[in-house]
């Protein structure tokens, strides 16, 4: 059984934590046998992984096929470092392309890099981005105003993170200074996939996206 | 879990324990800690010191002023057994203190005090001349622990071949090279890939206070030298395999592979063994199929050579197994100081792969690296570096280039990511070495 990277589709044993092409985290990440297709195995759990729900089945699965190795052995080569993964592009002409992600997400959190505020795992469906506003009995799910986001721009109802079958979408709602997804600017009413380590720019707010909790997409 | 001998003690931990049972390969990540007993005998060999010190005219000022107090410091702290030689170089090199017993205090802060700053910077001539004085002082002590501290804050041109050279000739005769950079400008390639030719490493000081605690710290690590040449040894099961080794403390950064007679084992410099210090590695093993019950996941050795002489050689040996369960699975819990270790493993790893796309001109493929730097760092709880990398971030895409002080604190406060934080806290008025 491997992992594939839902990021850069690098492939990984069983029990990797972070993708060493991209750096994405693998937790949770289900593994897929040899032929790509998931297991219902879970992988790795954190300490907060493990006290959130998790649909990542309860025992690890037989592989169907003899295991594979897909590290590279260490070189002897002085100041080498060896890579412990194989690009996908490499295991598609082995396997004749039958790779599949098999994950999807199942929550964020959200890193407000102005201030390093880290937000709790959220698994809400639609999460709505913005600041309070009492007054107007505005209450966003994430709300940035004690990082400063009525000065630095942030509408009250700035971004919608929406989760669907396959992933996090963001949706700008129209906000008076535009939501900025990896430096592109958002068209408004326009969802757009949200991935693990995005940055996302509002106003001047600065945040990066964490998504964790990966299941077998149905 | 730990053992070894009476001089090394090893401990583990696994990242799963126990591991879950798996009917394929897996990664079973291994934190190792290698720890020199803090009650081994020091060595009672004097010190062979030499102090190169850039005299350019960009040290004019209070970074003269503190190297002064600390080359001041560095006599007040030796014996009367040991030889100090001190030299100066811009341009070209001057021995301001041949190499001569470390007991006339007065002679040494003297000539320290004499040296005037001037012209450019040349190291390779600095290297040369302090290589030369310790190999004359040697002459003066016999055996000893010999020890080049370089400090220069300006970046030298068209030496660094020779520079290295003279790395390659200081690891040979077991004189080992410590460069101390101060400042943006100097170049941190070539000054950290000099104390990895000698098995050292180099330091960034971040402000001119911050010399004479270096300098001291440096001599204090001197004495503490137990055994030099560590090896450590690692053999794994047949189908079990080491994918990777990192260094996690005291300092992360690669791990030097040696060559090994005994295609079955794996060799990796640990270099000097302090006393008290521990080493922490990284290990990355790909277990085959493995069910209910104990595996062995590797067999480990330490070997390093003695500063004495007429002592034989010494050898720890320590063997990691874990307990294998069927039920361990996906619920099984991540022990949280191996995690951290991987994640502060990777930010290292990414962000050195991010300068070398800046080099290359892959400016897009830097800045998402880094991006992903900083998001590993900010879940590692390392908040304030995470901020200087976004800030770096921010600089290469508006002007296309990284800041040289920026790609420094990045570079050296991801190495210094495996210390802990009481170690690295800048803690009140006293200087520390390490920009966080």
């Amino acid at each position: 059984m491997m992992i594939i990277c839902p990021s850069c589709r690098a492939a990984h044993v069983q029990g990797t934590l972070f993708c060493e092409q991209c750096g994405t985290s693998l937790m949770g990440v289900a593994p897929t046998d040899d032929l790509g297709q998931p297991t219902g195995a879970g992988g790795f759990a954190t300490l907060e992984e493990s006290s959130a729900p998790s649909g990542n089945g309860s025992a690890p699965a037989a592989a169907d096929s003899p295991s594979k190795s897909i590290s590279e052995p260490l070189t002897g080569k002085p100041g080498e470092e060896s890579p412990s993964t194989m690009p996908l592009s490499n295991m598609q002409e082995r396997d004749t392309g039958r790779l599949a992600i098999g994950s999807v997400p199942t929550r964020l959190r959200v890193l407000v890099l102005n201030t390093g505020r880290l937000t709790d795992w959220i698994d809400g469906a639609v999460l709505h981005v913005g600041r309070t506003d009492r007054s107007a009995n505005v209450f966003p799910d994430i709300d940035l105003e004690a990082d400063g986001g009525q000065n630095a721009g942030v509408s009250r109802r700035h971004v919608r993170i929406s989760r669907q079958p396959d992933g996090y979408y963001l949706e700008d709602l129209g906000s008076i200074n535009g939501s900025f997804l990896n430096r592109r600017r958002l068209s408004p009413g326009n969802p757009t996939e949200l991935k693990d380590g995005d940055e996302v720019r509002l106003g001047n707010i600065v945040l990066r996206i964490v998504l964790g909790g990966f299941q077998r997409s149905q | 879990m730990n053992g070894g001998s009476a001089a090394i003690q090893f401990a583990h931990r696994l990242g799963q324990d126990p591991l879950p049972a798996a009917a394929g390969p897996q990664m079973a990540y291994t934190l190792l800690d290698v720890q020199v007993n803090s009650a081994a005998a020091s060595s009672s060999l004097p010190l062979n010191v030499a102090l190169v010190l850039d005299g350019s005219l960009s040290m004019r000022g209070e970074k003269m002023e503190r190297v002064r107090d600390a080359a001041r410091y560095v006599v007040e702290q030796l014996g009367p057994r040991d030889v100090l030689s001190v030299i100066a170089f811009n341009d070209r090199a001057t021995v301001v203190l041949p190499a001569r017993p470390a007991g006339d205090r007065s002679t040494a802060a003297r000539v320290v005090d004499g040296i005037v700053p001037r012209g450019g910077t040349e190291l390779a001539a600095g290297l040369k001349a302090g290589l030369d004085e310790l190999r004359r002082g040697l002459h003066l002590t016999g055996r000893a622990i010999s020890s080049l501290l370089v400090l220069t804050d300006g970046r030298t041109y068209g030496d660094e071949q020779r520079c290295l050279e003279l790395a390659e000739q200081a690891r040979r005769d077991d004189l080992p090279i410590t460069p101390l950079g101060i400042g943006d400008e100097w170049n941190e390639d070539l000054l950290e890939t000099i104390a990895y030719r000698c098995g050292s490493h180099s330091i960034f000081i971040d402000r001119p206070a911050a010399i004479v605690a270096a300098f001291g710290q440096h001599i204090t690590d001197l004495r503490g030298i137990v055994g030099r040449a560590g090896q450590l040894l690692i053999e794994t099961p047949a189908e079990t395999r080491l994918a990777g080794i990192h260094r996690v403390a005291p300092l992360i950064g690669r791990v030097e592979v040696l060559p090994s007679a005994n295609v079955s084992e794996q060799r990796f410099s640990l270099g000097t063994l302090m006393r008290g210090e521990t080493q922490s590695l990284l290990l990355e093993i790909v277990l085959p199929a493995v069910s209910d019950g104990m595996t062995t996941v590797a067999c480990c050795a330490l070997e390093w050579e003695p500063l004495d002489d007429m002592a034989p050689q010494g050898r720890a040996d320590y063997i990691i197994s874990a307990p294998v369960d069927r039920y361990a699975g996906p619920t099984t819990v991540m022990d949280g100081a191996v995690k951290g270790a991987v994640e502060r493993v990777m930010a290292y790893k990414l962000q050195k792969r991010a300068w070398q796309d800046v080099q290359e001109g892959n400016l897009v493929q830097a800045t998402s690296k880094l991006r992903m730097v900083a998001t590993r760092l900010l879940e590692a709880g390392e908040t304030e570096l995470a901020q200087t990398v976004q800030a770096e971030v921010e600089n290469l895409e508006r002007n296309g280039a990284a800041s040289a002080i920026g790609t420094k604190q990045i570079k050296y406060g991801t190495r210094g990511l495996g210390r802990t934080r009481s170690m690295r806290a800048p803690a009140g008025p006293e200087p520390h070495a390490e920009k966080r």
